[in-house]
């Protein structure tokens, strides 16, 4: 049986244990909690009791509905190990959350700092971390800097003749290095939730370095947000974060600075999986259709991450009730221009009020733009995030 | 099976982690023997390379050892100015004079400056001194193999003293030519591309008419436009000595060796031959490298202006890829005494081309040229006795062309000794 195989083994057990010694396995949190699930995005928690039958704190368009005895479905339901507890500041939470909903044009009426902070909702979400003894054999080409002189020369006739600057430019020599490798890598980072990458691409990685033991007072009301991935299934992402980390120990082994095309073949061992709980803050407003948009910040830096959109339908009522102005003061002043009836001096009277109904006519359509134009930078930011 | 390891070639590297082993390719070697001592494996005498076998043979067994290492040609390895072999080129290094033991006969010595092969003076043994590993860069790497048999050379030498009018006639015959040495003499070759950016004025001729005098004149003027561009140009292969001991001038009217016969570096090729290292320092070389690179990209840039009428003329210039290599290259020196006087020939040993000192027979080219002025000027004074302007005219004129024609003889006789 390889190391794996008894690792998979191990966390079987422990999950059999876990369901025959209480009827709720949640309960082993030391504190009391239930399981539920989202009904539209499928996300499992496990919340405090009294928080059930409310909105789930990832998709804001679902109940979460307490599964009951019928955990068996959730995977991984045991406590952590270790947890990260929040550290960002309220204040600095209330002060983000007002920078969040400033200076957006015609912003949707219920994107405000103050529904914000009152949709407040404190989350863990999962993590593994892997120790793992690691022996490879390994081969790379690295990089050492070296200089080179080079010329730079001028000539003008004014002058007389030649100028010359000698200028030193810095290359790269690269060499093959091999090598064996026989290290234990601790603590490897490896997701425990299939769109772990892209909260952490969106808010940025924990620090770890503050993780403390599980316990049941650091998650009061606080939903935990449980993992849909085995470590088997997280193994492979481990995987590549060990090459990368092992990559950069050969070059550094190598003294050499810099490095490519590395290659190992590795035999993994002693595998210890951890499961560490990562806080995040979520909340929500409503855009125009009434759906709901999440915002997330990181609970270490207070980093924000959500849809800033400027409500289009606001905009448009701007610019219909500017045009409806325009209208109503240029169809008479049209007239008065035109009909015959008028004497002379009131027509010519007329042309103020009429070039002011066509400027302001014109100008009808800067709400809907500004309001366009601030939602599609808002897009392509959010796309190169 | 296992593989061994680490792989063949790789040699234990310092590892900064702990727990990762490093190897890295093995540094090459550099021959155990610092003097490599040539001696016939089956007969025990002195072997030396020869011409025509192209190879290590023994003249009295008839033994014969082809070179190991293949003709290179122009894809021999070329080196990048690092400042690392540029500080150690400029302090001289492998320039000691230093004593060798023969390990033939135990005969001492004492090598002139910058030898790199020697024949021993008593027992004729052949010997070839390798630098030091840490010489590395600066040690030759690659060299053009003789050509020329000496016989062949020899007889060419005499062709080429004998070839001149200007010359003794007896020369041919009577110059002591039997003191020729076969050397490896050092080069430098320096490749790079230039990159140019140039500004000028440029002349652009012009007639126009203008009033003067209430007459209508034309004139020539040159109106002055700026004009600018760019030049991108590659350098194969500049060849510069890197010897001071040998005439510079000589040097160059010889050194159009061909390149492609490049092979790399062996201690059989210097067998019996003697060889210089370099004490002109590479990055002096370089300077007369780039000097010549320079001017012609500066020929270049004022080629691409629309006319020849150039002024204000300034220009950037930019070196990329600049690389250098150290060779030997294969030359027959010949100094020979005619008369009381010592003269130099050397010989390109790989293509046969000549190029060297001779001496001038003034009396022969004294009577050369009186016979061509002598006709003239009496024609000349006949015409101003008799009278006659034509006479004079002609005498005039043959007399004008003869001594154009012995003003060149001239320059060309005091330029058969020039070293």
């Amino acid at each position: 049986m390889s190391d794996q195989e008894k690792a998979q083994a191990s966390e079987q057990a422990r999950n059999d244990d876990l369901r025959s010694s209480s009827t709720n396995p949640a309960s082993a949190w030391g504190t009391e909690l239930i399981a539920a699930t989202c009904e539209h995005c499928d996300w499992g928690f496990l919340l405090p009791s009294e928080a059930s039958d409310t909105v789930c704190p990832h998709c804001f368009q679902g109940k979460l509905s307490a599964i009951g005895e019928a955990f068996e479905g959730l995977p991984y339901i045991y406590p952590p190990e270790l947890i990260v507890p929040f550290s960002a500041s309220s204040d600095g939470i209330a002060g983000t959350l007002r920078n969040f909903s400033r200076s957006i044009p015609f912003a949707p009426k219920d994107l405000r700092a103050e529904n914000l902070q009152a949709r407040l909702q404190r989350i863990f979400i999962p993590m593994w971390l892997v120790d793992v003894d690691v022996r490879a054999s390994w081969q790379s080409e690295v990089g050492f800097d070296y200089d080179v002189v080079s010329f730079r020369d001028e000539f003008a006739d004014r002058q007389g003749g030649w100028s010359e600057q000698r200028v030193t430019e810095t290359r790269i020599r690269w060499e093959p290095r091999v090598g064996k490798l026989a290290r234990t890598y601790p603590n490897t980072p490896a997701p425990a939730l299939e769109k772990h990458a892209q909260l952490v691409g969106k808010l940025g990685a924990h620090a770890l370095d503050s993780a403390q033991s599980y316990h049941a007072s650091s998650i009061q009301d606080a939903y935990a947000r449980l993992p849909n991935r085995a470590p088997e299934d997280a193994w492979s992402d481990a995987m590549l974060v060990l090459r990368s980390l092992a990559a950069e120990e050969c070059r550094q082994a190598a003294e050499a600075k810099h490095q490519r095309d590395f290659r190992w073949s590795p035999e993994y061992s002693n595998q210890h999986w951890t499961q560490v709980l990562l806080p995040i803050y979520t909340t929500h407003y409503f855009d125009d259709e009434k759906q709901p948009q999440p915002v997330l910040i990181h609970g270490q830096t207070g980093k924000i991450q959500g849809a800033r959109r400027a409500s289009i339908q606001r905009a448009r009522n701007a610019s219909l009730l500017m045009f409806g102005l325009a209208s109503i003061l240029g169809f008479p002043s049209l007239l008065a221009s035109v009909l015959p009836i008028l004497p002379n001096e009131f027509r010519a009277l007329a042309g103020c009020p009429l070039a002011l109904s066509l400027l302001l006519g014109i100008l009808s359509i800067i709400p809907i733009a500004v309001a366009w134009q601030f939602n599609r930078r808002r897009r392509i930011e959010n796309q190169r995030l | 099976m296992t593989k061994p390891y680490p792989p063949p070639g790789f040699v234990p590297a310092e590892s900064s982690v702990e727990g990762i082993q490093v190897f890295k390719p093995a540094p090459e070697q550099e021959d155990a023997q610092p003097v490599v001592t040539f001696k016939c494996p089956q007969c025990g005498a002195t072997t030396a390379y020869s011409v025509a076998e192209g190879g290590l043979t023994c003249t009295h067994c008839g033994y014969y050892e082809p070179p190991e290492k293949p003709i290179v040609g122009k894809g021999a390895e070329e080196f990048e100015f690092k400042v690392e072999t540029l500080e150690r080129a400029a302090h001289g290094w492998g320039q000691e004079r230093r004593d060798l033991i023969c390990e033939n006969c135990g005969a001492i010595t004492s090598l002139p400056e910058g030898a790199l092969a020697s024949t021993c003076p008593f027992c004729g043994s052949n010997q070839v001194i390798q630098r030091p590993a840490n010489q590395d860069a600066l040690r030759p790497r690659f060299l053009i193999p003789f050509k020329v048999e000496m016989t062949a050379c020899r007889k060419a030498i005499r062709d080429w003293l004998g070839s001149s009018w200007m010359t003794p006639g007896a020369l041919r015959k009577l110059a002591d030519v039997h003191r020729l040495t076969s050397i490896y003499l050092p080069f430098w070759t320096f490749d790079a591309v230039t990159h140019a950016d140039w500004r000028a004025e440029v002349g652009h001729t012009k007639t126009e008419r203008y009033r003067s005098g209430g007459e209508w004149k034309t004139r020539t003027v040159t109106v002055w436009r700026w004009e600018s561009g760019h030049v991108d140009l590659p350098f194969d292969d500049i060849l510069i000595d890197g010897t001071t001991r040998v005439s510079n001038l000589l040097l160059n009217r010889i050194k159009d060796f061909d390149l492609k016969q490049l092979a790399s570096f062996e201690p059989k090729y210097l067998a019996g031959f003697h060889a210089m290292s370099y004490d002109v320092e590479l990055e002096p070389a370089w300077d007369i490298a780039r000097g010549i690179m320079r001017e012609r990209t500066r020929a270049a840039c004022r080629s691409q202006a629309s006319t020849s009428k150039i002024r204000n003329f300034s220009m950037g210039l930019d070196f990329s890829d600049e690389t250098w290599r150290y060779i030997l290259v294969p030359t027959y020196l010949a100094p020979y005494t005619y008369g009381n006087q010592t003269f130099q020939v050397i010989v390109n040993a790989q293509t046969g081309a000549i190029a060297g000192q001779r001496p001038a027979d003034w009396g022969k080219i004294i009577a050369v040229l009186g016979a061509g002025l002598v006709p003239g000027a009496l024609t000349a004074l006949l015409g101003v006795i008799l009278g006659s302007s034509i006479a004079t005219l002609v005498g005039v004129g043959f007399f004008g062309i003869a001594a154009v024609i012995s003003i060149v003889i001239i320059v060309m006789a005091s330029r058969l000794d020039d070293v």
